[in-house]
């Protein structure tokens, strides 16, 4: 079991280098010089780019300061301000990202598998019909689109929500369910599928042979079996939000990292690109890291041989 | 001897895409107490439904109970309200499947699956229910038993899972055990262990047990009485002794000359009976072996057999038992 | 009942031609392809969806000469106008017709989608099929190198690409591909190992059965289907990923149109009320996702029986 976590974190610790050392690659292989000094680009701003990546050195050796200077969690100066660093925006940009970021996740897991299951446990009548035709528009709608007509009805015609920014709860629900409805459909259907192969498992019978509430069979002979597999693509749900939120936050105005990453391509500032870029990359593995921690722990099949699969 | 059971003209259908599956179609019989009852057939002759009948243990629809009566005690059983039927399950009627490797929970250790039966049914606390699990484990013999409680499914052989089945089926003491092929799934050698078990476990408790097996050599060793099932029918019933030595309808001969025998000629082919069972959405307006039969007659196409006494407690379903038919009869019995 | 009826000796006459009816329940056995068709017809949704596919690809040929407006053509004096006889999906801010720009849109996204998909198919079947074949030390690198590119954030890699090559159609297409493929390497790689393993390949091989024979008897039919199905499943991804990257102002250049640019261009139309602005470009993006999601959901059902009861 420690040997898996550890591989686990010395393999995530790989996939982070090889992530930095892709955004060095594209720094270097932008068209054009990203550091040129442009009309204005305050003089400051320059010394401080020009220092920071080193760009009077060989390119082995910037990169080599690169890695250590990101090892350190220092990202740099931002192009666009002399006195807020990437650091400083990622720092003011986090905890609200986080926070949508959560409500989202929590709203999608909960409704997904609330529906997969309603889904599955009323196959072929109308609940299961609801909820498949729920998750199909979840699947077919791209969130900006979610996100605009959410805005054209609710904002804008029935004033029920406010158009955008981020202050009160209440700014948060457009937002939040924009970045829920994809992942929600996504586990929605992979519950319902799960579940409807757990519901013909012969282990169902002998709990139901045994007399027990059906309530009962359902919650810890159904649900506890069923619910492996969406653990499984819970890191990809959480890629998926994560990339989700950059568009929902910049259509919402909310002032979290994927709006910084998406000013940031707007306004060309590459150390904010790719800072912002490399703090998602080492979230994102992170979770996934402790989904697949968690997988060992849930399905007990796993425990004993260490492996994955 | 008092009838525990008694299944009385049971018809069972279930409703698919590509019409009615008629699976059981008028099957009667009895089990009494302490009694151990084998059903034999091919798979897919209707032996694993009617089982699983009697504990209304298929979904309905597709099921549908068409016709019949199960009588446990005197009660029926088919109309009974699913809140009844659950103080039935497991606890005064219990089962046991076919494969142990899937038909224990895989996220839940062993002694939670035992105790849920006793929590519910005998309403024991789980402290106490847990005492009683483990001598259920140390009655199937399992070593170790206190903590193999904390054990997975997984962590165990299929043989012990097997074991471990039969011990969630006497936890409650049922009155009867329905196992459902329940060494199939098993290594030979593992299979008369658990034979073994069951036999052991029935003679001490005096529990009925209904054996749902194609293997005929099981019956022989564990059982007082056999039924055979062919097309969803009771095509011949008797006790062990009668069915052995003189097997009268031409399928459960057939079934006889399929077991391999020690004493067989080494170049003699193993008997088998030709072709497969019929289509149940169509079923034969006759008899459903006519088209498998060596010694079908005429009679056979078209018009249906009925199980008729034919010696003792013998009953059989077959047209060569008609007294017009006695040139035929005579053949069969040359024959052998 | 039966002993009622007249039995007359000549019944009980011994019958020998009995045997015939014996095996005569056997169906007639069909081909695989034949098979899945079958069955794929019979899903209406699934046939809802290839009809829609049809549809919005004949539309995408002919679609923009219908009403005799080119996709540029800017017309100040007919601005923002509503959908009427003259303009059946009205026209845009400069006046341009939405109806011919819809279909060339269409034109253009499912012309990225379909290559994103085909390009995706073949490095995968390429990649995935020599990491398999060749085994050993070097399936594993070929493996470890693949798990690491793909534990970037597919939307985010496309951003990324984006911001380093031009901006153009096939840039899109190059930066869809870039990490694109390697779910397709990943399932070919799976679906040939498991079939090396499968006991109906080891029997061919027994019995000398001959390489091509192999190939067309048991590799290809067992491999094509998830490969179909994932084939399908990617185009809506891509069509998916370029409206994103249009709407982040990375996509197709103006006064090329895609659904992702028409419907960030109208973005600022909804709230002076030009709703249909957006609807239409929404509409037919989300069209199209479901199209192609229920086509390959069936076609996955179709092809793998044991998923239908």
């Amino acid at each position: 079991m420690l040997k898996f976590i550890v591989k686990r974190i010395l393999w995530a610790l790989v996939t982070i280098w090889a992530i930095i050392s892709i955004t060095f690659i594209i720094m270097h292989s932008i068209p054009g010089d990203p550091f040129a000094r442009e009309g204005s680009m305050p003089e400051a701003v320059y010394q401080n780019l020009r220092s920071f990546y080193n760009l009077d050195e060989p390119l082995y050796v910037q990169y080599g300061l690169y890695l250590k200077q990101i090892a350190q969690f220092d990202f740099g100066p931002s192009l666009k301000s002399n006195t807020l660093t990437v650091n400083d925006y990622i720092a003011n940009g986090f905890p609200v990202s986080l926070q949508l970021g959560a409500q989202a996740l929590i709203l999608a897991v909960c409704l997904g598998l609330i529906l997969g299951v309603i889904a599955a446990v009323n196959r072929n009548k109308w609940p299961d019909y609801f909820a498949m035709v729920l998750a199909i528009i979840g699947i077919s709608v791209p969130s900006f689109i979610l996100a605009t007509f959410l805005i054209n009805f609710l904002a804008v015609e029935w004033r029920l929500f406010p158009v955008a920014t981020w202050q009160t709860m209440k700014h948060t629900v457009l937002p939040t369910i924009s970045l829920a409805m994809l992942p929600m459909a996504y586990i929605a259907r992979l519950m319902r599928s799960s579940m409807l192969e757990v519901l013909n498992q012969d282990y169902m019978i002998t709990a139901k042979s045994k007399g027990l509430n059906k309530g009962f069979i359902l919650i810890k002979y159904g649900l506890r079996n069923a619910i492996l597999p969406v653990v499984t693509v819970l890191g990809i749900i959480t890629a998926n939000l994560v990339t989700g939120s950059f568009i929902v936050e910049h259509i919402f105005g909310v002032p979290g990292i994927g709006e910084l990453f998406v000013k940031g391509i707007f306004n060309r500032d590459y150390p904010v690109i790719l800072g912002s870029t490399i703090f998602y990359s080492i979230i994102l593995i992170f979770l996934i890291l402790i989904v697949d921690i968690a997988y060992t722990w849930i399905d007990p099949r796993i425990k004993v041989t260490g492996e994955s699969k | 001897m008092e009838k525990l059971l008694q299944i009385e003209n049971l018809n069972v259908s279930f409703n698919t895409y590509g019409g009615e599956v008629k699976a059981v179609r008028g099957v009667s019989f009895s089990v009494k107490k302490g009694e151990a009852v084998a059903i034999v057939g091919e798979s897919g002759c209707g032996k694993s439904v009617t089982a699983k009948s009697i504990m209304k243990l298929l979904t309905a629809p597709p099921a549908e109970y068409k016709e019949g009566k199960i009588l446990f005690h005197g009660q029926d059983l088919l109309p009974l309200p699913e809140n009844e039927m659950k103080k039935i399950r497991g606890n005064k009627i219990s089962m046991i499947f076919q494969d142990p490797m899937s038909s224990l929970n895989p996220t839940s250790r062993i002694g939670d699956q035992l105790i849920e039966g006793l929590v519910k049914h005998n309403r024991m606390s789980r402290a106490i229910a847990l005492q009683h699990a483990v001598q259920l484990l140390e009655r199937v013999g399992i070593p170790h038993a206190k903590s193999r409680l904390k054990h997975y499914p997984h962590e165990f052989s299929g043989g012990m899972r097997q074991r471990v089945m039969i011990a969630i089926a006497l936890a409650c003491d049922p009155e009867l055990i329905i196992a459902d092929e329940p060494t199939t799934a098993l290594d030979v050698t593992i299979q008369a262990q658990v034979l073994t078990l069951m036999k052991k476990l029935q003679k001490e408790t005096n529990t009925s047990i209904i054996l749902i097996t194609h293997d005929l050599g099981v019956v022989a060793e564990v059982c007082d009485k056999v039924i055979v099932m062919y097309a969803g029918e009771v095509v011949e019933s008797g006790s062990v002794e009668e069915i052995f030595s003189n097997p009268t309808h031409p399928y459960t001969k057939g079934l006889m000359k399929s077991i391999p025998r020690l004493d067989m000629d080494r170049s003699s082919r193993l008997y088998s009976i030709v072709g497969s069972p019929p289509d149940l959405l169509d079923p034969p307006k006759g008899c459903s072996f006519y088209p498998r039969c060596e010694y079908a007659m005429k009679v056979c196409k078209d018009y249906h057999p009925e199980l008729e006494l034919v010696s003792g407690t013998q009953q059989s379903s077959c047209w060569l038992h008609h007294p017009m038919a006695q040139a035929a009869a005579a053949k069969v019995r040359e024959d052998h | 009942m039966a002993n009622k009826i007249q039995l007359t000796e000549d019944l009980f006459t011994p019958v020998t031609d009995n045997f015939k009816d014996a095996e005569k329940i056997a169906r007639p056995s069909v081909s695989y392809w034949r098979d899945t068709w079958r069955r794929l017809k019979e899903n209406k949704l699934a046939m809802f969806g290839l009809v829609l596919i049809i549809i919005l690809a004949i539309m995408a040929i002919i679609g923009p000469y219908i009403s005799g407006y080119s996709y540029f053509e800017q017309d100040f004096t007919r601005k923002n106008l509503r959908p009427n006889a003259e303009h059946w999906f009205g026209t845009d801010t400069s006046g341009r017709d939405l109806f011919t720009r819809a279909w060339y849109g269409a034109r253009i996204s499912l012309f990225i989608g379909l290559m994103a998909a085909t390009i995706d198919f073949v490095i995968g079947i390429i990649y995935g099929g020599v990491s398999a074949i060749r085994g050993g030390r070097i399936d594993n690198f070929m493996m470890r190198l693949a798990e690491v590119l793909f534990s970037i954030p597919y939307l985010l890699m496309v951003i990324l690409m984006m911001i380093v090559l031009e901006r153009g159609i096939w840039p899109i297409i190059i930066a869809m591909t870039i990490t694109g493929w390697i779910p397709m390497a990943r399932l070919v790689r799976g679906q040939v190992l498991q079939l090396k393993e499968l006991d109906y390949v080891h029997a061919a091989n027994a019995m000398g059965a001959p390489t091509s024979w192999k190939l067309r008897k048991h590799m290809i039919p067992n491999t094509m289907g998830p490969i179909l199905v994932n084939i399908t499943l990617t185009v809506p991804t891509a069509i998916f990923a370029e409206a994103t990257l249009s709407f982040l102002g990375l996509g197709i250049p103006a006064p090329q149109a895609s659904w992702g640019t028409m419907a960030s261009d109208s973005l600022s139309s909804i709230l002076v009320g030009n709703f249909y602005q957006l609807a239409i470009p929404a509409l037919l993006i989300s069209i199209t996702m479901f199209a192609f999601n229920v086509f390959g959901d069936g076609l996955r059902d179709a092809l793998d029986p044991k998923l239908r009861n």
